[in-house]
């Protein structure tokens, strides 16, 4: 059984591995979204007085492009291209869940994503940042939050992926759903920056739990002793987004038809 | 010459047309397309809100300064996106899938042909959003409403067009050698981020690409600074809206060589 799923992971990661000049072309994106938001924060800082070091809001920002990079997760796109061809009848024929397909099938290609597109990022960070690395306590607990987050990510793309078999199309929900990421998770804004009326709205949805959390556990923005509170949260989230995937399939199920037959 | 452009005008009607009906067979795909922009656009306007709740000033621009750079070049960037971005799958579309060919054999340019086949119609709500968000904010800085600012704004839109319009030329073009146009054009939706904030926050290196190799600076930034009566770069204001129809003919000059190099892939 388990080996089916390795075999599903392994196909996953050599079909990322095909679009090589992408790679380069992402790790440039992040570079560039760094260098304009130092640009923007030194402005920033230069006019006003921040709470925390330019330094530090670069070292967040790049932290959380690389957990953001090392979660992604496409289910709109996986299931849009195959609804769209009518092959989706090929994943509901075999004798392992869909479920479990497009989710080892996004293993496999989110850990090729983040070998090529996260790591480099993080070498280029620390080379011309004063990154301090966790020590082995702290990077467990972020390793633990980080597959957190990636469970959660799929779990959230996996609840609009189901919207798919409705509206036929994936790549504007999955849009709309990583714009919706980007500026509350923390990956655009730092989050401990947010003025204190702002809080309340962007810690009580899931997004921060994304990319916020693993963020400040690995850049040490929070004691240890907080560390399991935080990944309860993320669990908390991933249950509940969970359940209503899993109730949105049952539905698209019902419904479900093959086009092009 | 009338002629010409009447002849021209009615087979991009044809075009056109041709495009939505095939078009709507997707309602959704549109409806949902144009939903998602509109709503990046909404979260570029947030991100702005955002920045400004830890400070009043970026490089000496006010909220409203910021906010009406971002609608001036977001009017000018998604004005081409919206009739002149099929550009894009230059490489991939028509020298790859040899498409080009038939381009060839008609009696129409084909840049016109590759333009004309396709519509950026997900940034149609780009468009109008930017658009209304400098009518929006445009009084509330106080930029009047004089014939030397109509003018101006006339003349900067058209030659910023034509900027971004050379600029996505030159970068697709190189796909008559790599034959892919996609990878290479995704490099300038990074760079024209830069698009959104005062020339003067940058550094030494990318305040030379800007005026240079990614004209960014003369296309969007000093117009937008003219408008706003921002000191600085007098003579660069002036020139910039008129250097456009330039660069745009170098851009169509260095696609014609391209072109000339083009071979048939066979298929």
């Amino acid at each position: 059984m388990l080996r089916r799923y390795t075999e599903i992971a392994r196909a996953g990661f050599r079909r990322a591995s095909i679009y090589r000049l992408d790679t380069l072309t992402r790790i440039f994106d992040s570079l560039f979204f760094l260098l304009l938001m130092y640009y923007i924060w030194s402005a920033i800082a230069e006019a006003s007085t921040l709470s925390r070091s330019v330094t530090d809001i670069i070292i967040y920002l790049g932290i959380a492009r690389v957990v953001a990079r090392s979660t992604h997760a496409d289910v709109e796109g996986f299931i849009g291209e195959r609804v769209r061809r009518g092959t989706i009848v090929n994943e509901l024929k075999r004798p392992v869940s869909l479920r479990s397909q497009i989710f080892f099938d996004r293993l496999g290609t989110t850990a090729f994503h983040a070998l090529t597109r996260a790591v480099p990022v993080l070498a280029v960070l620390m080379l011309i940042l004063p990154v301090s690395f966790p020590g082995p306590a702290r990077f467990a607990v972020f390793a633990a939050s980080l597959g957190l987050s990636f469970l959660l990510t799929f779990a959230l793309s996996y609840v609009v992926g189901m919207a798919v078999f409705w509206t036929k199309v994936g790549w504007s929900l999955r849009m709309t759903r990583s714009l919706l990421t980007r500026i509350m998770s923390g990956q655009m804004f730092p989050l401990f920056l947010l003025p204190a009326f702002l809080e309340p709205v962007f810690y009580s949805l899931p997004f921060h739990a994304m990319v916020n959390t693993p963020t400040v556990i690995f850049t040490g923005g929070v004691p240890l002793s907080q560390t399991p509170m935080m990944l309860g949260v993320q669990a908390a989230w991933f249950l509940v987004l969970g359940a209503v995937g899993e109730a949105a399939w049952r539905r698209a199920r019902a419904k479900l038809t093959v086009q092009g037959g | 010459m009338m002629g010409t452009v009447r002849k021209y005008l009615e087979f991009y009607r044809l075009f056109f047309v041709q495009y939505w009906k095939s078009r709507m067979v997707y309602k959704w795909d549109f409806i949902l397309g144009f939903s998602g922009q509109f709503l990046a656009t909404a979260v570029s306007i947030a991100f702005i809100t955002l920045l400004y709740t830890q400070t009043n000033s970026i490089g000496g621009w006010g909220y409203y300064e910021i906010l009406f750079l971002s609608g001036f070049g977001g009017t000018i960037l998604f004005l081409h996106h919206v009739f002149l971005f099929n550009i894009f799958h230059l490489g991939e579309d028509f020298i790859i899938e040899g498409r080009m060919d038939r381009l060839l054999v008609r009696p129409l340019s084909p840049l016109f042909q590759v333009y004309a086949h396709g519509m950026g119609d997900d940034d149609l709500s780009k468009l109008i959003v930017n658009a209304a968000l400098v009518l929006y904010v445009a009084p509330k800085i106080g930029i009047a409403l004089t014939p030397a600012n109509l003018l101006y704004g006339a003349a900067s839109l058209v030659s910023g067009v034509l900027f971004i319009a050379g600029l996505y030329l030159a970068f697709a073009t190189t796909a008559f050698w790599t034959g892919k146009s996609e990878a290479a054009i995704s490099i300038l939706f990074t760079l024209s981020e830069f698009r959104k904030y005062p020339y003067s926050i940058y550094g030494g290196a990318v305040q030379v690409l800007l005026v240079t190799l990614i004209p960014i600076g003369l296309a969007i930034l000093f117009p937008a600074s003219y408008l706003l009566g921002k000191p600085g770069h007098g003579t660069l204001k002036i020139v910039s809206v008129l250097l456009g129809p330039v660069f745009f003919y170098l851009a169509y000059r260095f696609w014609r060589f391209g072109l000339s190099r083009y071979s048939s892939t066979g298929t």
